[in-house]
């Protein structure tokens, strides 16, 4: 059996290293720190034209059910936010806006802003009301955090029965693990529960856990918490990769590569000041003047080296790829596509 | 240090043990501590509450931009200045007068002269003894002959953690002279290994590296849970602790695998000593978890963890205490 390496655990990363082990090939996905995917709203924004099919199936679970077409949610302080595929809490079909909404907050904590969300859907025709329950959380700590036991649950619950209204939006509270306890929610209150689209939060991470336990579940060798340092380069071709974790490294031998690793953070590109460069020092990378779109250089798909040439097993995924042009929040889903298309460019050789 | 990579997104204080725990909430966080709070110069007056950290590394593995929190906080514990907490207060009183963190219950000593030497670490020499005389019994029946010396003290781990770096250094000094008389130093707490590696230099070898690869077999009957401990996982190397699993599984224990079995026990980084309720809370969770899984106990490798899973009334063993060599 052939052996994959995919650096990067995000979209890019999981999605490549899931659609390698379907069709075959023995994969280590090696990544470190959180993914862009977990700070994302865990939505896709834009609709999929290469493989929609594949997406839907990669995001498929039992845990946390999802809609899709044109759909419609509240952001964390009112706005709205419209976009192709949500977890089924967080948007509505677009035209079937809610009649009334209860924006519910936690005293102090940041998480959702009822007086200031009321007030903008209010502008935009909603008819909207804030309410505020007592609560002792720092805005510094994670909201999810206070709604693990049942009893803080069965609390919210008796707490929204009170509210006359058809929807309630609650702030981002619940883990993978944890999504059913919405359904409950609304089985308990007797009202839609629909939960605010919010980036840096909870939607964000369940997305790139339910990612990475389908790799998992494919059959990937997840090697989490750990750092590709050094490519073996033959002849165009990567042999080997060195993988350090913790005080401990190990070398790992390979038939093909998909680096999946990123925008210019540090375990990805190297960013010095306006300049990326590859860490490696292996492949050529094109700079850009335009933010966010600098990256490595690709011929149909493969990477290329320093001198020009494509190589011939390394393919490049999501941010790290350098592109014309990239439209705001599209960025997962052109994470996914890019995935699909390293892997058809591997499968070619 | 790095921490002017900081783009601000809050993973640190997502997965901050201390933070998400009831208790936990007087702690600055990961993110006032490790990345916001060294760069001012006030830093050295910011109050015992930023004390209140395990040193699990979670908020590390978390960082995007590759921030090594943990070095930062205990740098800036170094530079802290105010009156320690009680319980870091008698640690150090306890090691400045016999040199170690607690008092030493252990009277097993092998001092014969052997090339191996077997570093059992405070908590294994004065809470945990029942382990240290189990993973002894093991190592002799791998036929690896060893001494237990108590002229070794605490390697120093602990003392770095609360800001004593001249101790520690003190410490390790005393140490190299024991073990300058020995070839191989084996230990079964993650701590003591990686600082015997990281400040000593040693090539240390936790228990789980020895036993990698022999044969072994376990009479453990039920299901077990892992407790993953955080300086085996995240300090020493992830790969070690995938073979704590690995390792008890090839040896027939019906072992269950849970997405949290990595989380802190909240035993580390000078919590148990210095705020002992928030430590329990923190334990109580996990022991919860652990209840509602519905397993025997919980397996792990590291005192620090049996000691404070155990504590909270969870069956806590050592895998030097679940299995022996198959012939």
């Amino acid at each position: 059996m052939s052996h994959a390496l995919v650096v990067g655990k995000g979209a890019a990363g999981t999605f490549s290293s899931w659609l390698l082990a379907k069709r075959g090939w023995e994969v280590t996905l090696v990544g470190r720190g959180t993914p862009s995917t977990a700070l994302s709203t865990g939505c896709l924004r834009s609709v999929p034209n290469l493989c929609r099919a594949a997406i839907s199936e990669f995001l498929n679970n039992e845990s946390m059910p999802w809609a899709s077409g044109e759909r419609e949610g509240i952001s964390r302080i009112g706005t709205s936010y419209r976009c192709w595929m949500s977890p089924a809490h967080s948007t509505w079909k677009q035209g079937e806006t809610p009649k009334s909404i209860a924006v519910v907050g936690l005293d102090g904590h940041p998480s959702l802003l009822p007086r200031v969300a009321s007030a903008l859907l209010n502008g935009r025709k909603i008819r909207a009301a804030p309410f505020t329950l007592a609560g002792q959380v720092p805005s510094e700590v994670p909201l999810a955090s206070s709604f693990r036991k049942d009893e803080a649950w069965e609390d919210l619950a008796e707490e929204l029965q009170k509210m006359s209204v058809e929807t309630i939006l609650i702030p981002s509270l619940v883990t993978l693990q944890d999504y059913h306890r919405l359904d409950q929610l609304e089985g308990r209150c007797g009202r839609d529960v629909l939960e605010a689209i919010t980036p840096l939060g909870s939607p964000g991470q369940r997305l790139a856990d339910l990612m990475l336990s389908k790799a998992g579940e494919a059959g990937v060798t997840i090697w989490d918490g750990r750092k590709v340092t050094a490519l073996d380069v033959k002849d165009d071709v990567v042999v080997g990769a060195t993988v350090v974790g913790g005080m401990d490294a190990r070398h790992l031998s390979v038939d093909a590569v998909i680096l999946a690793t990123g925008g210019p953070l540090v375990d990805g590109l190297v960013l010095k000041e306006r300049e990326v460069s590859d860490p490696f020092g292996k492949f050529r990378v094109v700079r850009s003047a335009a933010p966010l779109t600098g990256g490595y250089d690709s011929l149909e798909g493969m990477l290329v080296n320093t001198e020009g040439r494509a190589m011939v097993n390394v393919a490049g995924a999501g941010d790290c790829l350098s592109s014309g042009s990239r439209e705001y929040g599209s960025g997962l889903t052109e994470a996914l596509e890019s995935a699909y298309r390293a892997v058809r460019a591997l499968e070619g050789t | 240090m790095n921490e002017g990579r900081c783009v601000k997104c809050g993973s640190c204080m997502r997965v901050c043990p201390v933070l998400n725990d009831p208790l936990g909430e007087r702690f600055p966080g990961p993110r006032t501590t490790g990345v916001d709070a060294p760069r001012f110069l006030e830093r050295e007056s910011i109050g015992r509450n930023a004390l209140m950290c395990t040193m699990c590394h979670a908020c590390e593995w978390a960082c995007p931009s590759g921030i090594t929190l943990t070095r930062s906080m205990l740098k800036l514990r170094s530079e802290m200045i105010g009156e320690r907490l009680p319980g870091h207060r008698k640690m150090v009183e306890n090691v400045s007068s016999f040199g170690r963190t607690v008092s030493t219950e252990f009277s097993g000593w092998v001092e014969n002269g052997e090339r191996t030497l077997y570093f059992p670490g405070c908590i294994g020499l004065g809470r945990s003894t029942g382990l240290t005389l189990s993973v002894s019994s093991l190592l002799t029946s791998l036929e690896i002959k060893h001494d237990i010396s108590s002229q070794a003290l605490c390697c120093g781990s602990p003392l770095v953690k609360i800001g004593a770096l001249d101790l520690a250094d003190d410490l390790r000094r005393r140490n190299l002279e024991v073990f300058s008389r020995y070839d191989r130093v084996i230990t079964s707490c993650p701590g003591c290994t990686y600082q015997l590696r990281e400040v000593y230099g040693i090539e240390a070898e936790h228990v789980i590296e020895v036993l990698k690869g022999t044969d072994l077999g376990s009479r453990l009957e039920g299901r077990w849970a892992l407790q993953v401990p955080c300086h085996l996982k995240r300090g020493l190397s992830p790969w070690t602790a995938e073979d704590l699993a690995s390792i008890l599984e090839g040896a027939g224990v019906s072992v269950v695998r849970m997405p949290e079995e990595d989380g802190c026990c909240g035993g580390g980084g000078g919590m148990l000593s210095g705020f002992p309720g928030t430590s329990s809370s923190i334990a109580r969770n996990k022991v919860d978890m652990y209840r509602r899984a519905g397993v025997e106990g919980v397996i792990t490798a590291c005192p620090f963890c049996s000691l404070n899973l155990g504590r909270e009334g969870m069956k806590v063993l050592d895998i030097g205490e679940v299995i022996a060599p198959k012939h």
